[in-house]
């Protein structure tokens, strides 16, 4: 038995009973050696056995069972079986159901009689049936039957038309697609108050004041250039780009936001391509606004730092009279880099959500980075960057680099597609 | 002086991210004109459209836009602060002696804080915090016992002054709801402006100051910080309790847990106070209560400004007793005993702290190391010695030896019991540090060897304090474990990534090695020719050499390899006993120039031309000239019209051909010379070193790593990162946490308002931290952290972060030079412990002055330093007051014991000090002053009431209060004849910065000569 569901990057789901469907490569999931769930009902000679598996994927459903059958006495064996074995897919919808089975008298391993069947089903269509029927008596009678046939209209290859932009508006006037701070995880934006509990309804956006605003979709990647929608054909456009204004029009600070979407979904690919890539890759399907992520304010002063002097050559516990004083106190001021060491110690630094407190020490060693990995279109002529295309995906690369072609045509075979490291 | 002066910056508010696009401008509590559509209720709000560009292919389509209407969390969602956020109260809580003529206020360590929730736009400067401070009597108010909502409450009572009928939210004791504005600033502890030409009514200007507000506050964040004051006149001698109360009634009745229909009734900039509140049905649990996020207290009174405290301090000479107290060392068991006879002074040692007072010849107090060197107490030490290399012995395979299970201190008497329960034994301090496994405990050595290794770990003194530095580590395993992995970032994962890179290199190399290297150079060139593209040879790639040369591209291709394989249809047809016509050795030769291909224009067009063949003498018979009109590649079969074979015409065509030929040859069918030759081979077999796994692989993974600054490995290696964390925090903290009198034993015979000298114990230093440093290499070890133990991950003692950085230094070198141990692995092995320190002057004991009394519990942040003394010219030296020369010497360590002990450590001893007026030595001043940063807000109490001439001569007589209040309109008060504050003008009431500027109370630095703080 074995349970893999994996989050993040390239999420998966897995779960399975006795292994797998014979047709199935299940997915790299670090799996155990899986043997079917079987029941011996009779061990030893006869001997009787039934198995199972069953199993689920994040797209199929796959079970099957069998039983065989197995009986020897001297230099005679009956042996008989019943297969059967059933696969689901649910996108693109697809199915296979294969049933076999037969009896058969063995002289060592030659078989003198025999009957077997066998059978399989896919569908829709095409469909596809395939039927065997294996007849054998001593030497005399041997009749063997098959049919393999498919009907059924074959579907279309060319796709079928479908508007991607509605779609897309729908996505967006969705206010639950607008993720605000009160739901993001992770980073809390309002740790240092406590809020009361806020219906964040979906009829409302109710937003941090000190952060951004975004939101997200998984409708369609964008910024790239799609060549279909799911199963069908984008009809009205094939590149989306969002962008967020306040009232007056201005843009407001945009980072994008990416979203895990199926390649094969949005892009038409080969089918090398289809088994060598993860079945989810992140694309940017959304934007992230601020007013301002910079702190901002609309006036400022300055005062000089000055100390009223006292020089105190005797020290005398009793202050003398007010009027003893200077009447008019001698200002100094303080030079920049006295001032510097001092405040940098004061009571803000004491606090415990200082930068004095949380930051590294000066002398602490540096810090070890994973960098990510990145591609970039060289010049195949001395492997150099070219005009700074560095992406962070291979998809990315080669889109940017189809895009480069397509408007400079004479590029071509000029560039290629390398990690950045092959560049230093 | 040339210096740059500092200067402090003040901001009215502060916000970023949505906050800054709210829609409603602050009606600054003025609702009579209502904005079309009407007040915005309960949250602040923006709107904003998401503009949809679509492409179909190149073509745009037209944009789409999808508008939303944001609402933004308010006061009204708010049911609490985190506490921590307070970084400051000015006075600090329960502060007897407050002085009436300053303001309260309150400090938070976000800088846009007070303003982050405020539910309405900025009005021509001016923002209302979505906080308010108040400052309550006793009287003014009670205590609500029960909670209503999240936060404690208070009811506020009418003050009797008020008309009659209205509740205690109009009361006087509220500052004005629509001038909170002005009570709330942000400070910057910087210049925004340095050369003094930004103007902050020009947007440019204005932008170019934020951009350094922005920078300076980048680089360190503790930088700046916002303040709300509570501009109320305090009575002496009063009890004030001050409040941070919400400004809006959202905020107000969200506090009190109200529900949240009722908050949603009200209009979001609706102040919480100033008016009655309504007294409906909904409303009537709610009037007059405040909920609170913040409290403190404080009394005001007569006397207690800096100076006066400064001169209660008397210098006094240290009581002996301090920093030492006695330790029994007589039975400290595990078999450790002395020998015959008795130990040394009764089995009593005297224990020292991180500070003595300052040595006198001869030190009688002091004991060396070895205490003694009688044979009861060598053998003590002998024993001692025995009981720390156990560890190490049982470690070792030749123990146990014979007679263990004798006379072990542990009672173990047989094998099994050692192996169930095992031994911990007393570590061996230093040993990773020291490379030594064990310690000589022949009597000899311990009575002679005096060197660091041996004082720590034999001597029972620096074996406590090493101790305490184990404990340390112990206590705070989780945080300094999380700090140390903070420091060095994603280590773990990138060591896994080596080893991985490890495990692929070998894989790929044993691939590399048999299936690649073995095959023969002509060979490797058809398989590597793949990746010609990739690979660089020089300043270029191998491709751009081929595409360069006489050889064409094409041969690189699989179509070519195809033609050139040995059963092509082409290879079978060449003579197979050729050198040149093998596979792959003709690309070779087509790259060298052995093989000269012929142009292909002169070919093509040879090729179309019809020669006539009677230019070379063929005159036959009756019959026409032969024409060879056809391609001479094209075939030519019998019943081709222009060739009609017979004997004779057969003879004239091999004669016409052999002259076609000839023709060719001759003239026009030259090969063409390449004019780059290049060696096929040499290019292969370098291609074939770049590739090589041994080297790729290393490159590859390594450029999946940032590792910035670390000892680049050689090529052809992968090695593991090691490194180890290195922290700056003050350990005299951690010991002093253990408790004062580990650190500072008898610091209680130190009395209060007294100022005295002591010196700094290295000794006890680096015991500590060898014991810390130790503890923390097997901790490191114990997390699976990459190190080898030797680091010296603590190397401050002191706390040296008020260092000035007078040479200017980088911060890492600055951070060096006040370290107090060098590293540990450095420490020679013959050298004494208490001889390891970088600080200049330290062989003979910092002087420390110690100064304990009310002004530090008042001005905790108060800071010290010397300035050298002048005579005034012509003054009578042994009479006049000395005045301040220039030089400076700044305290190089500090330290601190709550409430009102601090420690300053001087490179200045203290007859320099003093100075000697006999002898004309000016000596020192020490100067003493509050913390810049630190800065206090208020006027004079009493002064004339005719206004004032400029903002200096503001008092509580000639400024206008409101009520108890200060009152921030416009123009309210005028100075008569200046207004100018720092070179500007600044007027009264224009907007928050201009009230803290006039407001701005210089502090006070205090000269005092060396003479009366040091005896």
């Amino acid at each position: 038995m074995a349970l893999r569901i994996k989050w993040g990057n390239d999420s998966n789901f897995l779960f399975t009973v006795g292994g797998f469907h014979p047709d199935y490569t299940p997915p790299p999931l670090d799996l155990p050696e899986l043997r079917r769930l079987s029941i011996g009902l009779l061990t030893g000679n006869p001997r009787l056995t039934v198995s199972t598996y069953f199993a689920i994927t994040s797209n199929t459903v796959q079970f099957g069972a069998a039983v065989d059958f197995y009986f020897k006495v001297s230099k005679f064996k009956v042996i008989g079986y019943l297969h059967f074995d059933a696969l689901f897919q649910f996108n693109p919808f697809y199915f296979k159901i294969a049933l076999a089975a037969g009896l058969g008298v063995y002289v060592g391993s030659k078989e003198i009689l025999g009957i077997h069947l066998s059978g399989s089903l896919e569908g829709p269509t095409p469909w596809h049936i395939t039927g065997r029927v294996k007849f054998k008596i001593l030497w005399v009678i041997k009749i063997s039957v098959s049919i393999e046939t498919t009907w059924g209209q074959t579907k279309d290859t060319s796709l079928p038309d479908v508007a991607v932009l509605p779609k897309l508006i729908e996505a967006v006037e969705n206010k639950a697609n607008w993720l605000t701070p009160l739901e993001a995880t992770g980073d809390n934006p309002d740790h240092l108050v406590s809020l009361r509990t806020i219906e964040n309804t979906d009829d409302n956006i109710i937003a941090h004041p000190n952060r951004s605003l975004s939101v997200s979709q998984k409708v369609v990647p964008l910024d790239l250039n799609i060549e279909k929608f799911g199963t069908q054909n984008p009809a009205d456009a094939t590149h989306f780009h969002l962008r967020l204004l306040d009232e007056d029009g201005n843009e407001l600070n945009k980072t994008n936001l990416k979203e895990e979407f199926a390649p094969d979904s949005f892009f038409k690919l080969k089918e090398s391509e289809r088994l060598s890539r993860p079945s989810f890759e992140k694309y940017n399907g959304g934007i992230e606004g601020t007013g301002s992520s910079e702190l901002t304010s609309d006036y400022f002063r300055e005062r000089e730092v000055e100390f009223e002097m006292i020089i105190l050559d005797e020290l005398d516990p009793e202050p003398p009279e007010p009027d003893e004083l200077d009447p008019e106190p001698v200002l100094v001021s303080m030079a920049a880099y006295e001032f510097s060491a001092f405040v940098k110690n004061g009571s803000a630094a004491k606090s415990s959500l200082s930068y004095k407190n949380s930051n590294t020490s000066v002398l602490a060693p540096n810090k070890v980075a994973i960098a990510e990995e990145s591609f970039a279109i060289v010049d195949v002529d001395d492997l150099s960057l070219f005009e700074n295309q560095q992406l962070s995906s291979e998809l990315e690369a080669r889109q940017a680099l189809e895009q480069l072609l397509a408007e400079r045509p004479e590029l071509e075979g000029q560039l290629d597609i390398a990690p950045s490291f092959e560049l230093v | 002086m040339s210096d740059i002066l500092a200067r402090y910056t003040f901001l009215p508010s502060l916000r970023r991210g949505l906050s800054t696009k709210i829609k409603e401008v602050d009606n600054l509590n003025d609702f009579s004109t209502a904005p079309a559509g009407g007040w915005v209720l309960e949250r602040p709000e923006m709107s904003v459209s998401l503009n949809i560009e679509a492409k179909k292919g190149d073509a745009d389509l037209p944009i789409q836009q999808v508008n939303q209407n944001i609402e933004l969390v308010g006061p009204g969602d708010i049911i609490g602060i985190d506490q921590r956020i307070v970084v400051k109260t000015e006075p600090l809580n329960w502060i007897t002696n407050f002085e009436p003529n300053y303001f309260p206020y309150i400090e938070f360590y976000e800088e846009d804080f007070p303003w982050r929730y405020s539910p309405a736009a900025a009005n021509n400067n001016k923002l209302r915090p979505w906080l308010t401070l108040i400052a309550l009597k006793e009287s003014e108010f009670t205590r609500d016992a029960a909670l209503f909502g999240n936060l404690p409450s208070i009811l506020v009572n009418a003050a009797a002054t008020d008309p009659a009928g209205t509740t205690g939210a109009a009361s006087s004791i509220f500052p004005d709801p629509a001038q909170i504005w002005a009570w709330s600033h942000v400070h910057l502890n910087g210049d925004v402006d340095p050369n003094n030409t930004l103007d902050p009514n020009n947007p440019s200007d204005l932008n170019n100051a934020l951009d350094r507000f922005r920078s300076l506050l980048a680089a360190n964040p503790d930088q700046a910080v916002s303040r709300l004051l509570c501009p109320r006149k305090l009575e002496p001698n009063t009890t004030y309790y001050c409040f941070l109360i919400p400004s809006f009634e959202t905020g107000r009745l969200a506090g009190l847990g109200a529900d949240a229909t009722l908050i949603a009734q009200h209009e979001a900039q609706k102040a919480a106070f100033g008016a009655d509140h309504p007294n409906d049905a909904d409303h009537q649990l709610y009037v007059d209560h405040f909920p609170f996020y913040y409290e403190w207290q404080f009394m005001t009174g007569d006397v207690g400004d800096f100076e006066s405290l400064v001169r209660k301090l008397v210098p006094r000479e240290v009581d002996p007793r301090v920093g030492k107290r006695a330790m029994d060392i007589q039975q400290p068991g595990y078999g450790v005993e002395h020998g015959a006879g008795t130990i040394h002074n009764d089995g009593v040692l005297m224990l020292e702290g991180a500070l003595l007072p300052p040595r006198t010849t001869p030190e009688p107090d002091r004991e060396a190391y070895p205490w003694s060197p009688n044979p009861a107490d060598l053998e003590y030490m002998e024993r001692l010695a025995q009981l720390v290399n156990l560890g190490e012995g049982l470690r070792k395979a030749t123990f146990p030896p014979n007679n263990f299970y004798e006379n072990n201190p542990f009672g173990y008497d047989d094998p099994e019991t050692l192996e169930d329960d095992p031994i911990i034994t007393p570590d061996l301090y230093g040993r990773w540090h020291a490379l030594r496994d064990t310690i000589d405990p022949a009597p000899l050595a311990i009575a002679n060897d005096k060197t660091w290794l041996f004082e720590a770990n034999l001597d029972p003194r620096s074996r406590a304090v090493a101790g305490l530095g184990v404990k340390h580590v112990k206590n705070n395993q989780e945080k300094l474990m999380d700090k140390a992995w903070e420091q060095l970032g994603e280590v773990i994962e990138a060591n896994r990534k080596l080893r991985w890179g490890q495990l692929s290199k070998q894989i790929s190399y044993a691939g590399f090695k048999k299936h690649i290297s073995p095959q023969k150079p002509e060979q490797m060139n058809a398989i590597t020719s793949k990746v010609f593209k990739r690979v660089k040879l020089g300043s270029t790639t191998a491709y751009k050499q081929i595409k360069d040369s006489a050889i064409s591209n094409a041969t690189q291709s699989a179509a070519y390899r195809k033609i050139e394989r040995p059963q092509s249809p082409l290879m079978k047809r060449l003579d197979p006993n050729s050198s040149i016509f093998t596979q792959n050795a003709l690309r070779v030769s087509l790259g060298n120039g052995n093989l000269q291909a012929v142009d292909e224009k002169t070919f093509s067009t040879v090729g179309q031309a019809t020669i006539p063949i009677n230019d070379v003498n063929h005159n036959v018979n009756t019959i026409a000239n032969y024409n060879i009109s056809v391609p001479i590649y094209a075939s030519m079969e019998p019943g081709d019209t222009n060739f009609m074979p017979d004997v004779a015409s057969e003879l004239r065509l091999q004669s016409a051909v052999q002259n076609y030929q000839n023709y060719f040859e001759q003239v026009n069918w030259q090969g063409t010379i390449p004019a780059n030759t290049i060696n096929l081979p040499d290019i292969t077999n370098n291609v074939l070193t770049k590739i090589d796994p041994r080297f790729i692989i290393p490159k590859s993974i390594y450029n999946k790593l940032k590792l910035p600054g670390y000892v680049t490995p050689p090529a052809d290696k992968i090695v593991p990162v090691m490194a180890y964390p290195k922290f700056q925090e003050p350990m005299y903290i951690a010991a002093r946490d253990l408790g004062v009198d580990y650190l500072i034993p008898n610091l209680d015979l130190i009395p209060n308002n007294s100022v005295t000298l002591l010196e700094s114990n290295q000794k006890f230093i680096e015991a500590f931290m060898l014991g810390v440093n130790h503890e923390m290499g097997r901790e490191l070890l114990w997390r699976e952290f990459p190190t080898d133990q030797r680091g010296s991950y603590f190397r401050q003692f002191w706390d040296s972060a008020d260092a000035v950085n007078t040479n200017n230094l980088t911060a890492l070198n600055l951070a060096l030079d006040n370290l107090d141990i060098d590293e540990i692995h450095t420490w020679p092995t013959n050298t004494e412990l208490g001889t390891h320190s970088p600080r200049p002057g330290t062989d003979s004991g910092l002087l420390v002055m110690v100064i304990r009394g009310d002004l530090l519990k008042k001005y905790p942040e108060t800071i010290i330093y010397a300035q050298q003394a002048k005579f005034k010219a012509g003054s009578d030296h042994s009479s006049d007051p000395r005045e301040l020369d220039t030089e400076k010497r700044y305290p190089v360590f500090s330290a601190q014991i709550k409430p009102d002990i601090h420690f300053f450590g001087f490179t200045l001893n203290a007859i320099e000090a003093r100075g000697n007026r006999d002898t004309s030595d000016p000596g020192w001043f020490f100067i003493i002053q509050e913390r810049p940063g630190e800065i206090r807000f208020g006027m004079d109490t009493a002064g004339a009431a005719s206004s004032p001439a400029s903002w200096n001569d503001l008092n509580q007589n000639n400024a206008v209060f409101n009520g108890e209040h200060l009152d921030a309109s416009d123009n309210a008060v005028e100075p008569l004849s200046d207004n100018s504050i720092s070179g500007r003008s600044v007027e009264w009431g224009f907007n928050a910065t201009n009230m803290a500027q006039i407001l701005y109370q210089n502090p006070v630095l205090l000269a005092v000569h060396g003479d009366e703080m040091i005896l």
